[in-house]
């Protein structure tokens, strides 16, 4: 592993030198998140198609999406009323233990649940964060069942759910979903739990968020977030309760600072700007999708606060941050607003690699997380 | 009993790559590989990157002949 390593594989492009949008089963408008199911596909977040693609492996360069969730066919883009089966622009994805699919859809602050098998327009089968299929509204002052564009979701070592309420500047536990009613919250006071939406209220603090993007928990049951606005990345350990406070803190010294790349002309290795990935990579460490510097950065097992990232891939060194290296065309080794999920995320893959010619053949699947 | 250790090794091994419809002689070309998935959103792409790859027990040593 070495900084700036190169790609493999590339998905929604035929090449690795393109990158115009499109609205087919073999291209896509900023995707922003994904997830693996338990035999190994992949889901990506199709955020500006306001859909979900899966792949099936082995994954090749251009390749087609065997099915859409969120739209009727391969074809068609954003639009319509919102219901069951016809996403806004997406956010999150990822499966619970079970394997249901599910779908962070912002644009219509919910979440929606899918029960597998999956095929082209299935519909939803539960809602979270508004009453209903048809109801999209982010009401203000919040409550313990409505969402405010909802982006990063998870699920702890229970099977529990986890929300990343973006807008409403909190994340939000469901132990039980169906309820439709979260029973704790972070980055909120206590006082004002469920009721109360600021962002860094009532000040910048290792208690306080603001539009946290992304989460993801540890084998350690821990819990990370993006919390990007502030340009950090939190760690929050378990015995969680209604507005407590953060543990640990990447990306700046302390937990009252919050300026990108700490105010530094150019960043470093201990900086971040309005991070809104996050990817736990095992007892490996973590991966950040430090967005607004265009490079993804490996924290191996991070212990003390602002402690420096080990790896970056998408800039040559940890002092650049231009989009794509500066160069008017992609890569395969350059970034542009990198994206991560919640869901589990960092892949182990067996490959059968060298044959005819380099071809690479997935043997087998499995999660590493 | 190592040798006998070692055979065992090598006919799971051949049997997981008989089943994937391999033959042995490309056996020494099975890695594990560990992806890095990046949604790369300002391009319209999603990226995956092998982070490291670590051959898998058994299948490796099948790719030296004299041990079989």
């Amino acid at each position: 592993m070495t900084n700036g390593q190169a790609a493999n594989v590339v998905l929604g492009q035929s090449s690795f030198s393109t990158s115009a949008p499109g609205t087919s089963a073999s291209t896509m408008g900023s995707p922003s998140a994904y997830a693996v199911d338990q035999v190994g596909n992949l889901y990506v977040s199709d955020t500006l198609n306001c859909r979900v693609l899966q792949f099936l492996p082995p994954f090749t360069d251009g390749e087609t999406a065997a099915v859409v969730i969120g739209k009727p066919d391969a074809n068609t883009s954003c639009g319509g009323a919102a219901s069951a089966s016809n996403l806004g622009r997406t956010g999150g994805v990822a499966f619970d233990e079970t394997g249901n699919l599910w779908v962070a859809d912002p644009q219509n602050s919910r979440i929606l649940r899918f029960k597998p098998p999956f095929k082209t327009g299935k519909a939803a089968n539960l809602v979270v964060g508004q009453p209903d299929f048809t109801s999209t509204a982010c009401v203000e002052p919040p409550t313990a069942s409505r969402l405010c564009g909802p982006v990063g979701i998870a699920f702890d070592a229970n099977n529990y759910l986890w929300v990343a309420d973006s807008r409403n500047n909190r994340i939000l536990e469901f132990k039980a979903p169906q309820k439709n009613t979260a029973n704790l919250e972070l980055g909120q006071p206590a006082a004002t739990a469920f009721t109360s939406s600021g962002c860094d209220n009532p000040g910048v603090s290792a208690s306080s968020l603001c539009a946290p993007e992304d989460i993801g928990f540890d084998p350690q049951n821990r819990l990370w977030v993006a919390d990007s606005e502030n340009s950090r990345v939190l760690r929050f350990d378990p015995n969680y309760h209604n507005g407590g406070p953060a543990a640990l803190v990447l990306g700046q010294k302390n937990f009252t600072a919050s300026s990108p790349n700490q105010n530094l002309a150019t960043p470093n290795v201990g900086t971040l700007s309005f991070p809104v990935g996050i990817v736990v990579e095992g007892d490996q460490g973590l991966w950040v999708g430090d967005t607004s510097n265009n490079r993804s950065l490996q924290f191996a097992a991070p212990a003390a606060n602002g402690t420096p990232a080990t790896i970056v891939l998408g800039q040559a060194n940890f002092t650049s941050n231009q989009p794509n290296q500066g160069n008017l065309d992609p890569s395969d080794q350059t970034e542009n607003n990198p994206f991560y999920n919640a869901g589990p995320s960092v892949i182990a893959l067996a490959v059968l690699a060298g044959l005819a010619g380099g071809r690479q053949w997935m043997h087998r699947l499995r999660l590493r997380s | 009993m190592p040798h006998m250790k070692f055979r065992l090794d090598v006919a799971i091994c051949c049997v997981a790559l008989l089943l994937s419809g391999i033959s042995l002689a490309n056996a020494s070309s099975l890695f594990a590989t560990t992806t890095l998935v990046v949604p790369d959103e300002g391009n319209n792409r999603v990226l995956l990157i092998f982070l490291s790859r670590d051959q898998r027990p058994g299948c490796e040593r099948s790719a030296r002949p004299k041990q079989l």
